[in-house]
């Protein structure tokens, strides 16, 4: 019986000038090394799909991926989700004719739920990602657009429920809570969303042990698991440093360069199938 | 006599990703080009339509830029191959149900159908593997059943004759076809140059089956 | 026909070239001697247009940080194990503290006693961020005890006469760790940056120890609180002096038998923010706020009083420059922005007003003036032009003021 899916291991990269930066509970720009690097590793390694976030797009109003995400196209032959400044129709298009797969939108859509609607109508559902940023303020849970900039008073699970009413083809949701800690995912409002929507549905935020994500296929519905801290803090000891005049790279001068040994993205693929989860 | 590498055309249906489509056929060894739509007809040895998107717009374009009387003349031509991706691949068939009622190209019979929420998960997206018939034209069996393929549809097609059908696969519980083949046109629900090696594999026999 | 000037501010707005603050910017002030007549001693911008901050930042690149930790080892070595705690780390649970006393205790093997002026009014977070500070090395905490209604009253008096919400907070934070030490007898008192950094002279900057100045006083007729003094305070309000303690700097002559040294450990640690803040959260269970501070783009700094960011929007009213411009600056001397990014950011961010907590703090601390129109009186005219309803700067960082 051929029925059933692997789960998707999807690393997310957040990008600002093609560099890959890695901050915690989205805040802070330290620079981790060339995005592409990052990426072509990823890819050969095993990877099932790649997300690349502009995390700085709605900050300057830019989006700025598709130069980016042209040059990585033309080694990565599995599906590239581009998020980040999606604001317009011509800025989905740029996007998709870069070589992106999937648009992800966020801010656009929390602003006004119809863009989400045309971009369906054009492009078709299944090539619209909505990502939802859960915060958890207290003991309520509220939504951010922004990159966590600013949060909107609305329940993470009915704001999912409308967006999948809206013609969304997916949802990827990001706890910013536990979002660069590598402590665990938020299992509470990623199995409270993933339970109440149709769609294919990738957890993101808080990778940070083999456990922790076989935890989150495990105990909630979803079908791709977003990880960003926990492979790049392992990568960024084999790949090249970069030399940048600007931005913060004071942690990654201190970092002592090693041979490889192991490819963390097939230890996390086997971890999971010796517990009887399928992968690719 | 084909040449060693073949040359493709690629129609470009303006909403998709061409740069993984050109760099995987380029990679595996044929020799790609996107048509422009001034041509007039179609001089390749294979003709690839990918798609990702709405059906109405797909058609559209065609329609646009007289690619389905194109795409009519090629397949008349001796040595003349189609392959329909995705998108590509329904837009081959009678009909779609997408945002009501649409006509395709009706090179194949049959209808594109939604998933409904009853049977499965509206959209297909993931990896996953395809069964197919015994007639080898194509492919070595043995090599793919093991390996994945990419999807990303929240359409199917419905083909009325079997013998069109040459490779299914299945979205949780709900069977459908993942592959059509007749004469010289075949489609594929999949994305060889999303399916990582095994794409890039899938392309490489398809480029040895040409000669 | 030339503006008023208000604060003794230099008649001439510039914007450094390379960092974006204003020679409108105050340098620190002892805030005890701070009345509305005090004239502000301000940043320096040269005749290239290159501030002071600046120029230092360039300098600290050159600086050996290896032969500063040497110092810093040195000077440890001297008092470490001695008495029940060999230093004190002001603080409140902010990134600085948090990287300061954790780095004391685990890297350098010192045992830092915390000391705390608390924040007028705690946010859950920050109150969260406190609490998690403590437990990150078992330490101790002592935490200023103060006449709630005497707080209350100073800061409304320093709100309505001087438009300066954070004043008692400042003058306490800096007076009251050296009285502790004082008082436990533990001569080394380790702040984390020389705020000078952000505004001041470069010859401030190089120092090692903070200006005695800062935490004593001589006659308890020359402080003033709100710009009143403590006798006017107490007999309008109802207090006594004994109500004052907590808030008073160390009385001079107290210091003529203990070898106090105030230290800046930013002088002997090369100190870059954003790296406190990865320092704090994987250390210390820092979370930085859960949402962007209103009046810039930043969630990590000074987020444990709800005041902050009203006290960021006075110095906007005041000076011109808001909380974006502060960050912006910083970040643009640690080379972490361009100068277009930093642009941006000060356009987007900057003055804009902190509606999330203000209700709040209004109806706390009484105030029936309303608060609009109180800012308006310490708008100095050589800033702001008023077209219609509307108060617009006059200069600014992007030169899209009305007079640029």
């Amino acid at each position: 019986m051929i029925s059933k899916k692997p789960v998707r291991i999807i690393p997310f990269l957040d990008i600002k000038n093609g560099q890959l930066i890695k901050g915690i509970n989205l805040e802070g720009l330290r620079i981790l090394g060339s995005a592409k690097d990052f990426a072509d590793l990823y890819y050969k390694d095993g990877a099932d799909e790649i997300c690349y976030l502009d995390n700085v797009a709605s900050l300057y109003g830019t989006s700025n991926l598709s130069k980016f995400i042209k040059n990585t196209a033309r080694k990565i032959f599995v599906p590239l989700s581009v998020a980040g400044g999606i604001r317009t129709l011509k800025n989905s298009l740029a996007m998709f004719k870069a070589g992106a797969d999937k648009i992800v939108i966020n801010s656009a859509i929390v602003e006004n739920i119809s863009f989400l609607k045309q971009n369906v109508k054009k492009f078709g559902s299944a090539n619209i990602s909505v990502l939802i940023q859960a915060i958890k303020i207290g003991k309520k849970y509220v939504i951010s657009k922004s990159n966590g900039r600013d949060i909107k008073d609305l329940d993470p699970v009915s704001w999912a429920k409308k967006v999948e009413d809206a013609g969304a083809g997916e949802i990827i949701i990001t706890s910013v809570n536990n979002e660069g800690l590598r402590k665990g995912f938020d299992l509470n409002i990623t199995k409270k969303i993933s339970n109440a929507v149709s769609l294919p549905v990738i957890a993101h935020g808080g990778a940070g042990s083999f456990q922790d994500i076989y935890d989150v296929i495990k105990k909630t519905n979803v079908s791709g698991v977003g990880i960003a801290s926990m492979l790049h803090y392992d990568a960024i000891k084999y790949l090249p440093k970069v030399k940048s005049r600007i931005g913060n790279t004071d942690f990654l001068d201190k970092v002592k360069k090693i041979p490889r040994k192991k490819i963390l993205l097939s230890e996390i693929k086997k971890f999971l199938r010796n517990k009887n989860i399928l992968t690719r | 006599m084909r040449r060693n590498r073949p040359e493709i055309g690629i129609i470009d249906l303006e909403s998709n990703n061409l740069y993984s489509i050109y760099n995987s056929f380029l990679i595996s060894g044929f020799k790609p080009k996107i048509i422009s739509p001034k041509e007039k007809s179609f001089k390749y040895d294979l003709v690839v339509m990918p798609g990702v998107g709405a059906f109405k717009t797909g058609m559209g374009v065609i329609k646009k830029y007289y690619y389905d009387d194109k795409i009519h003349n090629y397949l008349n031509k001796p040595n003349s191959f189609l392959y329909g991706i995705c998108l590509g691949m329904q837009l081959l068939f009678s009909s779609s149900q997408e945002f009501g009622y649409s006509n395709g190209l009706k090179l194949i019979n049959g209808k594109v159908k939604k998933f409904s929420k009853q049977n499965s998960l509206k959209t297909n997206m993931g990896w996953a593997k395809v069964s197919m018939k015994k007639e080898e034209l194509l492919l070595n069996k043995q090599q793919f059943d093991k390996n994945y393929f990419y999807f990303v549809h929240s359409y199917y097609v419905s083909p009325s004759d079997n013998k069109d059908i040459f490779g299914i696969s299945y979205h949780q519980d709900f069977k459908f076809t993942s592959i059509i083949k007749k004469r010289n046109i075949i489609g594929t629900q999949f994305h060889p140059e999303k399916s990582g090696k095994t794409g890039i594999s899938f392309l490489k026999n398809l480029k040895n089956s040409l000669n | 026909m030339s503006n008023k000037i208000l604060y003794g501010l230099p008649k001439k707005v510039l914007f450094c070239k390379k960092s974006l603050i204003s020679n409108q910017t105050p340098n620190s002030t002892q805030e005890f001697r701070h009345t509305l007549k005090s004239k502000k001693k301000t940043t320096f911008i040269d005749k290239k247009g290159i501030s002071d901050p600046w120029k230092y930042s360039r300098l600290k690149k050159k600086i050996n940080w290896k032969k500063r930790e040497k110092e810093l080892l040195k000077l440890l070595d001297k008092h470490r194990g001695q008495g029940e705690y060999d230093c004190i780390v002001p603080g409140s649970g902010g990134k600085d503290s948090c990287y300061a006393a954790h780095v004391l205790k685990f890297k350098y093997g010192m045992n830092p006693l915390l000391v705390t002026w608390p924040p007028n009014l705690y946010t859950d977070y920050g109150y969260d961020n406190f609490k998690n500070w403590i437990k990150s090395g078992d330490f101790k905490n002592i935490s200023a005890k103060r006449n709630e209604k005497l707080l209350k009253t100073l800061t409304k008096l320093s709100i309505e006469n001087l438009l300066h919400p954070f004043q008692n907070f400042i003058l306490g934070q800096k007076a009251f760790p050296p009285k502790i030490a004082l008082k436990y007898k533990i001569p080394l008192v380790f702040y984390g940056e020389n705020e000078a950094e952000h505004h001041n002279a470069i010859a401030d900057n190089q120092k090692r120890l903070r200006d005695k100045s800062f935490h004593i006083f001589k006659n308890l007729s020359e402080l003033r609180f709100g710009g009143l003094k403590i006798n006017e305070i107490c007999s309008s309000y109802n207090f006594r002096l004994k109500d004052f303690e907590p808030f008073l700097p160390i009385e001079a002559k107290k210091l003529d038998t203990f070898p106090l040294e105030v230290h800046y450990l930013g002088y002997y640690l090369k100190w870059i923010p954003q790296e406190t803040f990865y320092y704090a959260v994987e250390n210390c269970n820092f979370r930085p706020r859960p949402f962007r501070t209103e009046g810039t783009y930043s969630k990590y700094n000074s987020i444990d009083d709800k005041i902050d960011d009203l006290h960021y929007y006075t110095t906007f009213i005041k000076f011109g420059i808001g909380r974006a411009t502060y960050d912006v600056s910083q970040e643009l001397r640690n080379e972490h922005l361009t100068i277009d990014e930093g642009k941006k950011l000060i356009k987007k961010y900057d003055g804009e007003f902190p509606k999330r907590y203000f209700d709040e703090i209004i109806k706390y601390y009484n105030i029936k003036i309303n608060f609009h129109k109180l800012c308006d009186k310490f708008r100095s005219p050589h800033l702001w032009k008023k077209n219609k309803k509307n108060w617009k700067l006059r200069h600014t960082a992007n030169k899209d003021g009305t007079d640029d």
